[in-house]
């Protein structure tokens, strides 16, 4: 295993504040190997990219690239930008010309992957310490503060000899290609072309005009099994979460944490060191496996889970482990280190966090720059240095430009060397102080730094820190490929006894032996109940062993695993109890997805079975349950009809307005007999019908269906629909109050004409209108009873006299 | 750019009286007794919705996740396998 096979070069397309379709990958466009000779299309398709550069600039470029031979017309610059491209002796030529900065930070970048994050590239730009061309404005007011981080000008530099551009950003503003970091608004990421990767290697850093400090003690510093293991434990109860799904922000759940941070239990006592404190340490944990690329992108509902290299990461090297750490903490976003009083950040403005993402970049190259990486050093005069390399162009807050109005020289410098006197105090209570948290916090805690404490009242002279051999690894050892022998792979480590298995199943184990697989192995298999110093207590427990067992571990491989790394004989009792829960295990088993044959008999089923080994398990009297199958499965044998059960429901019942439920047992699956049977009564004898009734209906009711529920699963069962009757009758049944809203019978009065031409007569008569309440047909009208007296006098006054017992007429509704 | 083909619905057998139904939960036990005890728990028995034999039992589609987590606490192991015996 080797740093390479960690640093998947697709993983750096995928920036986060990028789409991935957003992004030019410029490796793509000019091949990946300076050798390989370029085809036609591809010579066409990279003249076309350089189409979109202004004419002002590609002059810049082509007289950089090809010199002034280039020509100055726009075609002239463009031929001669992909004559160098295409041709390996030209390109070596141009890179040959490049001065130190321009090659040392195109190494930078092919060391970052061939794109990197544009705020973290400026600064590590900067932090190289060595001279460049300032381009244009330097001093950007709109850019300086928070947007993009300070310190633009080395970027901006390196961005002017066309060789590092933006990763796409102007294809979306539809605007010409610009070629210097601070005309942009938001330049997320950089990049360059695939055939000068392999002409440019990673360069150290100048060395820090840094003193080291006499100390012969011993610091405080995390083991890289220590360092290791929080991240173990975190990943081991992320694979305990059935689902890990992202707020519609991209960000973790409040749920989710706060169950990590119980699962884990690392949170409180991180927090309680007096010394080094590492605030919301799960929280810290988990934003470093995001920013470390350990879990897959988010699908279409925010859901995520651990990534297929999370096995293979946690339980190679240290040396390997500790490269993503580092490259996951440099970029990791959402938690951030104790901040200086004077620096506030806006949680949800990704612009704000910027300028610390450009510090911790900065910092991390710069240890990297350390004169010798095994003295120890006095974070104030680490600090300034850092100052003196940088102090002038970056800043997390402001950079403030000096400026003076002074004419008499002297007064001028009086002037600005009390300017550097205040930038450097500023720097002191800012960045100083953010430097520091970083050693306490993170740094510390992955094992990447020792600290010494001294006896001092003076804070800034109190800290001290060295490089850890972790930390020289992955900081200043690998900007010096070759420097240092890697350290052999996983596979080859030999994992030695290193914890004693106890008869209480407690399993101590003692770090600076154990290997990262072997680490690994132990979170998987129990519970850690505690970490002090080298020692780390595990408890094996029931559920524990469940889990490990249902990620696929065999029951004789953790036995034979446990003893291998215990310095004694397991105990009886705990290898008694491993094997017997996993005997529990056996006995219950729950398959998802699962297919069942149906036979119309026993007696065909068995002559199946018999004729086809390997079908299934027999189940019950018509069943088998099919083996090796999954949503597309083909079990073998003459299917006449596929249920499937992710599917709509089967409509297989038909619903009479009696309400009556026929089932269609030619379309009938293995749900509905049991839904029918929550709604419904069956009828004796016969075992295709049920009775849906205000009885059954209440009994549902009373089981927890709401009409609502029924009617939804009637609705989906139904061949044809429910009747609309039936339909209101569910809805009435299921009411568990009596509705107010109830029809009302009553007695009413009719009057029935015998012509048409008396109705009409009367329908049109103002004298009769007060008595009539509605014509209900051609010669029937309604009469409310109050109007059946006076209506009767007027029939009798206009010579109609009513037939019938006009007495009848008289009674009253109640 | 290739053309992706519909796919093709299997032929249906209709002579065949076999039914094959995909996609469902299906719960076993080594002992019926056990899952006698299982079906007697208040919390997981109104999920098991079609007993196949005195072993073998459909779940209620979507109650999986609910039935594992109650024979946890129930003090089961239960084994969870995707589609395959």
């Amino acid at each position: 295993m080797s740093r390479d096979d960690f640093f998947d070069e697709e993983d750096f397309l995928l920036d986060d504040d990028l789409a991935p379709e957003e992004i030019l990958d410029l490796r793509a466009v000019a091949g990946t190997s300076a050798n390989e000779p370029m085809s036609a299309e591809e010579r066409a398709e990279l003249a076309a990219f350089f189409h979109g550069y202004n004419a002002e600039v590609l002059k810049r470029m082509a007289n950089l690239w090809a010199g002034p031979r280039a020509g100055t017309r726009k075609e002239q610059c463009v031929q001669a930008m992909v004559g160098v491209l295409a041709d390996p002796a030209k390109l070596r030529e141009m890179i040959g010309r490049l001065t130190p900065f321009q090659r040392a930070g195109l190494g930078l970048l092919m060391y970052r992957g061939g794109v990197a994050p544009s705020v973290e590239f400026a600064a590590e730009l900067l932090g190289l310490g060595l001279p460049f061309e300032r381009v244009g404005l330097y001093y950007n007011y709109g850019y300086g503060y928070n947007r993009g981080g300070s310190g633009i000008g080395a970027l901006s530099a390196l961005m002017a000899t066309g060789l590092v551009l933006d990763t796409g950003i102007d294809d979306l503003t539809g605007t010409s290609r610009q070629t210097c970091y601070f005309r942009h608004t938001y330049v997320a990421a950089v990049t360059t072309f695939g055939r000068v990767a392999p002409l440019l290697t990673v360069q150290a850093p100048e060395p820090l005009k840094v003193e080291p400090v006499e100390f012969t003690g011993h610091g405080r510093f995390r083991r890289p099994a220590e360092a290791a293991l929080p991240m173990i434990s975190l990943i081991d109860a992320l694979r305990k979460e059935k689902e890990i799904l992202l707020t519609n922000r991209g960000r973790f759940s409040k749920s989710l944490i706060n169950r990590l941070v119980k699962r884990v239990g690392l949170d409180a006592p991180a927090a309680a060191e007096t010394q080094t404190p590492l605030e919301e340490a799960t929280f810290f944990y988990l934003q470093l496996l995001m920013s470390g690329r350990f879990f897959t992108p988010p699908g279409a509902g925010g859901e995520i889970r651990l990534s297929t290299v999370v096995d293979d990461a946690i339980a190679s090297p240290y040396e390997i482990q500790v490269l993503n750490w580092v490259r996951g903490y440099r970029s990791l976003k959402g938690w951030h280190e104790s901040l200086p009083p004077t620096v506030a950040l806006y949680s949800d403005n990704a612009f704000s966090a910027n300028s610390i993402h450009a510090f911790r970049a900065l910092v991390l190259l710069t240890l990297g720059a350390l004169p010798d990486p095994e003295r120890w050093y006095a974070v104030q005069a680490f600090s300034d240095a850092l100052y003196a390399r940088v102090g002038d162009q970056f800043s997390i807050a402001y950079v403030y430009p000096f400026y003076t109005t002074q004419r008499d020289p002297t007064k001028a410098e009086r002037e600005r060397q009390a300017y550097l006197q205040k930038q450097h105090a500023n720097w002191q209570q800012r960045e100083e102080v953010l430097l520091r948290n970083m050693l306490i916090g993170p740094l510390f805690h992955l094992g990447l730094v020792e600290l010494s404490f001294a006896e001092t009242d003076d804070t800034r002279q109190r800290l001290r820190f060295r490089l850890t051999d972790l930390g020289r690894t992955a900081l200043y050892d690998t900007l010096r490929p070759g420097s240092r022998p890697m350290t052999p792979a996983a596979e080859s480590l030999p994992s030695e006894p290193c914890w004693v298995v106890q008869p209480n199943f407690e399993v101590i184990a003692y770090l600076d032996r154990a290997s990262p697989a072997q680490l690994g192995f132990l979170g998987r298999i129990a519970e850690r109940k505690s970490l002090t110093g080298a020692v780390g207590v595990y408890s094996i427990t029931r559920e524990s062993v469940y889990h490990s067992l249902e990620a696929g571990m065999a029951v004789e491989a953790i036995l034979e695993t446990l003893q291998a790394g215990a310095k004694h004989d397991l105990p009886e009792v705990v290898a008694r109890s491993i094997r017997d829960w996993a005997g529990r295990r056996e006995r219950i088993a729950v398959y998802v997805d699962a297919s069942l044959l149906e036979f119309p008999d026993r007696e065909s089923r068995d002559a199946e079975l018999s004729r086809k080994s390997g079908l299934g398990r027999p189940v019950g009297d018509r069943f088998v349950l099919v083996e090796k199958q999954g949503s597309a499965a083909k079990p073998g044998v003459a299917v006449g009809r596929t249920v499937d059960y992710h599917a709509v429901a089967s409509r297989c019942v038909r619903v009479s307005e009696e309400g009556l439920l026929e089932l269609i047992p030619e379309k009938a699956d293995l749900l509905v007999s049991h839904e029918l049977d929550a709604i419904a009564r069956r009828v004796v004898g016969n075992s295709h019908q049920w009775v849906l009734d205000a009885k059954s209906v209440g009994e549902a009711s009373q089981a927890g269906f709401t009409g609502e529920a029924i009617l939804s699963l009637l609705g989906q069962r139904s061949q044809g629909g429910i009747p609309a009757i039936l339909r209101v009758a569910i809805s009435r049944w299921a009411l568990k109050r009596r509705s107010s809203k109830v029809p009302a019978l009553g007695k009413v009065t009719l009057l029935q004409l015998p012509t048409l031409e008396i109705a009409d007569a009367l329908a049109g008569s103002r004298r009769a209108a007060p008595y009539l309440q509605a014509r209900l047909g051609p010669q029937t009208f309604l009469v409310p009873s109050e109007a059946a007296r006076p209506l009767g006098k007027l029939l009798v006054e206009l010579g109609l006299e009513a037939t019938g017992a006009f007495e009848s007429l008289e009674w009253s509704p109640d | 750019m290739p053309v992706r083909r519909a796919k093709q619905p299997e032929a249906a057998e209709p002579e065949s009286p076999v039914v094959l139904h995909k996609n469902l939960t299906v719960l076993t036990t080594t002992d019926p007794l056990l899952l006698r005890e299982i079906k007697a728990d208040k919390k997981i028995g109104p999920h098991l919705i079609a007993e196949l034999s005195e072993t073998t039992v459909i779940l209620a589609p979507g109650s999986e996740e609910a039935v594992t987590r109650q024979l946890l606490k129930a003090g089961h192991l239960p084994q969870i396998r995707k589609g395959t015996p």
